[in-house]
């Protein structure tokens, strides 16, 4: 990098990104807090092990396939054309390392791939990375108390490293098949992440079956009170603020928006290269977490769970659009997401019973549908990318990419696998382990551990006392 | 022994400098083996899972823990106060 300017833009892409990735970390620290708030204290550390352990295993995952998936398959492939290249993604690439940028090595890679992505592959692979054990956490909450730690680790693999990747190459990059056919937008991901996750969420759901107690024998449900509220809250706060950071992470800080040759005009773009601003985002952030949680708390009536949970629901819902909405528009969007969400989630409660552990489904499955439906309607006729060619936003279009996100990428997959897992008796935990809790074990050593101490203590206290004498 | 990487000096032009890692052309089987570690560990995993769930439930019996435990369950059940799902 001689040029000053080039140099300048691309540290400047690779520090922004980085610090949105530091930001997001504080979404998975929340999901771990709220998860623990919510189980009951005989499940608490196995909850929060599992939760944990994502990480890694997405990350991995992700390496060896998630960031390659991305690039690979945004025609579909076999819908607007084959696989793309995408060498600088591969798990065995020089880029897929530390580099700086200089001639490859390999031959499948020029200097123009060295030049771009030796300083950026590592912050895009990890911004995308972020989002993926976002969706591994969505599932993770739904499902507590009862799954299988490895049977919910395969899951959350499918969908964090390798559904999920699929969809945002379909409908969450500038060229992607569904972008290109379908007009499909989804600025913030209230489709590509939420509704995919929530969908799968259900799915596996529908396979667990509800933790035990749940339902009385007329099939109404009974309420698991919150465990630690302010675990909850917190938890809650913390995934707020990953949550602006995600937003962040959804842009391009510079890129040149003008299709002018010879003349250059730079501004922040989405992730289909359209032009936006942070100020943009960050009106409509704020304005749909309003409504959501204003919304959250007045079809709770003021609890406490459902108030901080509807804020993240307004934001979610209003995600689809919210680089081109107006503030108030965002806000209206939040409140309407956050009151069906409520109604939805209680309905197919009562109805299937499905007992979704801290509302994920609904959360993020039904606010993410409605939102990227919503964004139909209220962007109907806006130019999907930049590219004047591909199909514009329609309603009709928005609602295939719904059902594509929702049931075809989130539940159709996980059920099958969870199908799977269930028949082998793999999926559900053994019904004495989850009367006794997950952590009774630890307890029980606990005990014994307590108990040795107390005698050491004793006999010293004896020794202590003889030596007195 | 000769050197594991392909840098000889950060004195020399920055532009020229490529990839910075050891063993520069081994990257495949890198992969290989890390591919082969996570697919011991899920195997472990669910093996060591399973195992630990038998062991904890005869444990249980032996103890009377889960027949007070289900017992207690089904007691709600039978007089209404509790469904069994």
């Amino acid at each position: 990098m001689t040029d000053e300017l080039q140099a300048l833009t691309i540290l400047f892409t690779e520090f922004y990104y980085w610090v949105t990735i530091v930001m997001m970390f504080l979404i998975h620290v929340g999901f771990c807090l709220y998860e623990v708030g919510v189980s009951r204290q005989k499940n608490m550390l196995n909850t929060l092990m599992k939760n944990a352990m994502l990480i890694p295993v997405i990350t991995v995952g992700f390496f060896l396939f998630g960031w390659w998936i991305y690039f690979a398959v945004q025609n579909g492939p076999g819908i607007t054309g084959g696989l793309k290249d995408a060498p600088w993604a591969l798990p065995w690439s020089e880029l897929m390392a530390p580099h700086l940028g200089g001639a490859p090595v390999s031959s499948e890679l020029t200097t123009d791939d060295t030049f771009l992505w030796a300083r950026l592959n590592g912050v895009f692979w990890a911004a995308f990375l972020l989002f993926s054990w976002t969706c591994g956490s969505i599932l993770s909450g739904a499902v507590i108390e009862r799954i299988r730690s490895g049977a919910f680790w395969v899951l959350a693999l499918l969908v964090g490293s390798v559904t999920w990747v699929i969809d945002a190459a379909w409908g969450w990059s500038d060229s992607g098949w569904m972008v290109q056919l379908l007009g499909y937008h989804d600025a913030y991901a209230s489709g590509v992440i939420h509704a995919t996750a929530g969908g799968a969420a259900l799915a596996i759901l529908i396979q667990l079956g509800p933790r035990i107690g749940r339902f009385r024998a007329d099939g109404t449900p009974r309420v698991f009170p919150v465990r630690n509220t302010w675990l909850v809250v917190i938890g809650l706060f913390l995934i707020y603020t990953g949550f602006w950071g995600f937003y962040a992470a959804c842009n391009i800080p510079i890129a040149d928006v003008d299709p002018a040759d010879g003349r250059a005009v730079f501004s922040a773009t989405t992730i289909y290269l359209t032009p936006t601003t942070l100020s943009a985002i960050t009106f409509n952030f704020l304005m749909s977490l309003s409504g959501g949680m204003l919304a959250g708390y007045f079809v709770s009536r003021g609890d406490a769970f459902w108030t901080f949970s509807g804020g993240l629901g307004g934001v979610i819902t209003a995600s689809a659009g919210n680089d081109l909405y107006h503030p108030l528009q965002a806000f209206f969007i939040g409140v309407i997401g956050v009151w069906c969400a409520w109604r939805l989630h209680h309905w197919v409660e009562r109805k299937f019973r499905i007992d979704d552990a801290v509302g994920a489904v609904a959360i993020h499955g039904y606010c993410g549908a409605i939102g990227v439906i919503a964004a139909g309607f209220l962007l109907w006729g806006y130019p999907s990318s930049m590219n004047d060619a591909y199909a514009k936003i329609t309603p009709l279009g928005q609602l295939i990419g719904a059902l594509i996100m929702f049931f075809g990428l989130g539940f159709i997959p996980c059920y099958v696998v969870a199908w799977l897992f269930a028949r082998a008796g793999l999926l559900r935990i053994p019904e004495e382990i989850e009367l006794a809790g997950l952590d009774h074990t630890l307890s029980a050593e606990e005990a014994e551990q307590t108990r040795e101490i107390l005698q050491a203590e004793h006999e010293s206290w004896e020794h202590h006392k003889l030596d007195e004498e | 022994m000769p050197p594991t990487g392909m840098i000889e000096s950060w004195s020399q032009s920055p532009l020229e400098i490529g990839p910075i890692y050891p063993f520069v052309g081994f990257e495949g089987m890198m992969v290989a083996a890390c591919v082969l570690f996570g697919i011991a560990f899920t195997i472990w995993k669910f093996r060591s899972e399973s195992s630990h769930y038998v062991d904890s439930v005869r444990e249980l019996e032996l103890t009377g823990e889960p027949a007070r435990l289900l017992k207690t369950a089904a007691h709600r059940t039978k007089s209404g106060e509790q469904g069994d799902t």
